[in-house]
């Protein structure tokens, strides 16, 4: 089953650190940039910044979803869980 | 019981797959020297890499050491100033099981040394402390179409990406993080930046269980294998909870999708100003036009009052807000007034300036547009490794060049 690019869906978004769960609301223009902006906002995760950044992968097929792109449109239905992976800058 | 060492010394190795001959003549370059770098260029040793390559501009720290393992505490005692490349390749000499290993090491930025340092390397291994920078490495190997691996660490969790470049298509690493945020000046700014932040830096047994992961990857590299080719892997420590990410192909992506081709080397020094370099390119355009590596920080406000100043440096050299002698005391810098040239002309005034201060070392690559055909050329300066690298061999403690390295207190180093 696919999506109608206008309808609103909702996600599940995985905390990259431990099992917490952020279920949201997602229009169908919203992008993977603007998503994590607004679990930014919401407290769900820290800001990124010089430590640290975000990308967001698609737990049904294991596939990063490209942030500018709408998610949508990177193929998320109502339902899909949404992990958040965080890359490290310190080596 | 005397050890032959000679005999059977790469059989475990030669089980798992790797292949003697390719490690043999194999070239890696490691781009940051911290517990990371550190650890996966002990690995890349022990397992006989003949040639490691290794670039950091940063100076070692006391909490470097317990997740440093190259790092010889002896020679780090008393109060001289020590860098991270030049101990991780003299550590890195002195464990090397390659026949004929040779160490280089270049004390610069990442962005000082340029294309050239890459070139005839087989995997390029990003372990920088700064994403910027990453996103610059990542650039330059997929300019180059070199492998990369990348990786990075934070508390108890880390993560490693592997890039072959082998096609336009592929995803690169800035298709997952298009946006980066600077900030970060060295491995000692950094740590601070996490302890404020209230996270926890890293360890040495994350530090070497990434690093362990980075130089096998980097050795499946050498051997044109990629097993986790195009996916991030994320690892917590603690949990042992992981997560494999398949990487997608961005169609916005800012990053660099596209290969230079057919360089052609110029008799041009980095010494010579850039007009050498427009007037040898003649030979292929006709109005030929410099596309610089970097922006070229003309002219910037002063950071309390405004006031223009003349800076002429690459803007990786810009390292702190400029003021005037007038302001001693000044608040952030905006970007705002910022004068930069990202190309150079034959009639422009930067063309009397050396192509060194215009940030192209010795075999720098780079491009040159015809803006006469809309034709894109790609040129190199002259020069090579030596001039890059100060290069180490087993045989002799003496360096057989200084590269680009300015550590003056170390040119007359005692043995090791």
């Amino acid at each position: 089953m696919t999506t109608a690019p206008n309808t609103k869906i909702t996600a599940v978004f995985l905390h990259p650190r431990d099992s917490r769960e952020f279920k949201a609301e997602v229009g169908p223009g919203t992008t993977g940039k603007q998503a994590i902006d607004g679990l930014v906002k919401a407290g769900f995760i820290e800001a990124a910044g010089a430590t640290r950044a975000y990308a967001l992968q698609l737990q049904r097929t294991g596939a990063s979803i490209p942030l500018s792109a709408a998610l949508v449109t990177a193929g998320i239905q109502d339902g899909d869980i949404v992990a958040v992976t965080e890359t490290s800058a310190g080596a | 019981m005397d050890i032959d060492i000679n005999s059977g010394l790469f059989s475990r190795e030669t089980l798992a797959g790797y292949d003697r001959g390719r490690m043999s003549s194999a070239v890696v370059t490691v781009v940051g020297l911290g517990a990371g770098g550190c650890n996966v260029v002990q690995t890349l040793a022990l397992a006989g890499v003949r040639e490691i390559r290794l670039i950091d501009f940063d100076t070692v720290e006391p909490s470097n050491l317990t997740r440093s393992p190259l790092f010889d505490r002896r020679r780090l005692a008393g109060k001289r100033t020590r860098y991270k490349a030049r101990e991780a390749a003299l550590g890195a000499l002195a464990c090397s099981y390659a026949a004929d290993p040779i160490v280089r090491f270049a004390i610069a930025r990442f962005e000082e040394v340029g294309l050239g340092a890459l070139v005839g390397s087989d995997v390029v291994i990003a372990a920088v402390d700064s994403l910027r920078i990453r996103a610059l490495v990542a650039d330059a190997t997929r300019l180059l179409g070199i492998p990369m691996v990348e990786l990075g660490f934070s508390g108890s969790r880390g993560q490693i990406s592997v890039f072959p470049n082998t096609g336009g298509d592929e995803p690169c690493w800035r298709c997952l993080h298009p946006e980066v945020v600077d900030g970060i000046a060295s491995c000692t700014l950094y740590a601070q930046g996490v302890v404020e932040s209230g996270a926890i830096p890293a360890t040495q047994p994350l530090a070497a269980v990434q690093g362990a992961l980075a130089a096998e990857h980097g050795i499946q590299a050498v051997h044109g294998r990629f097993p986790l080719g195009g996916r991030a892997f994320f690892l917590d420590l603690h949990t042992g909870q992981s997560r494999v990410l398949h990487l997608t192909t961005d169609p916005d992506c800012p990053g660099v999708h596209r290969r230079l081709v057919g360089v052609r080397p110029l008799a041009v020094r980095s010494e010579e100003p850039v007009r050498a370099v427009l007037e040898a390119v003649r030979e292929f355009t006709t109005e030929p036009v410099m596309h610089l590596p970097a922006p070229y920080v003309v002219e910037m406000p002063c950071a309390a009052c405004g006031s223009p100043i003349e800076i002429g440096k690459p803007v990786w050299a810009v390292t702190q807000p400029p003021r005037c002698a007038k302001c001693p005391d000044l608040p952030r810098l905006g970007d705002s007034g910022i004068v930069v040239a990202s190309t150079v002309a034959g009639d422009d005034p930067l063309a009397q300036r050396r192509c060194r201060a215009l940030g192209l070392p010795p075999a720098a690559i780079f491009e040159v547009e015809d803006r006469a055909t809309g034709a894109m050329h790609v040129v190199s300066l002259a020069g090579g490794l030596d001039d890059l690298f100060e290069t180490r061999r087993r045989e002799s403690n003496a360096p057989a060049s200084l590269g680009i390295n300015k550590d003056e207190e170390h040119r007359q180093e005692e043995p090791t």
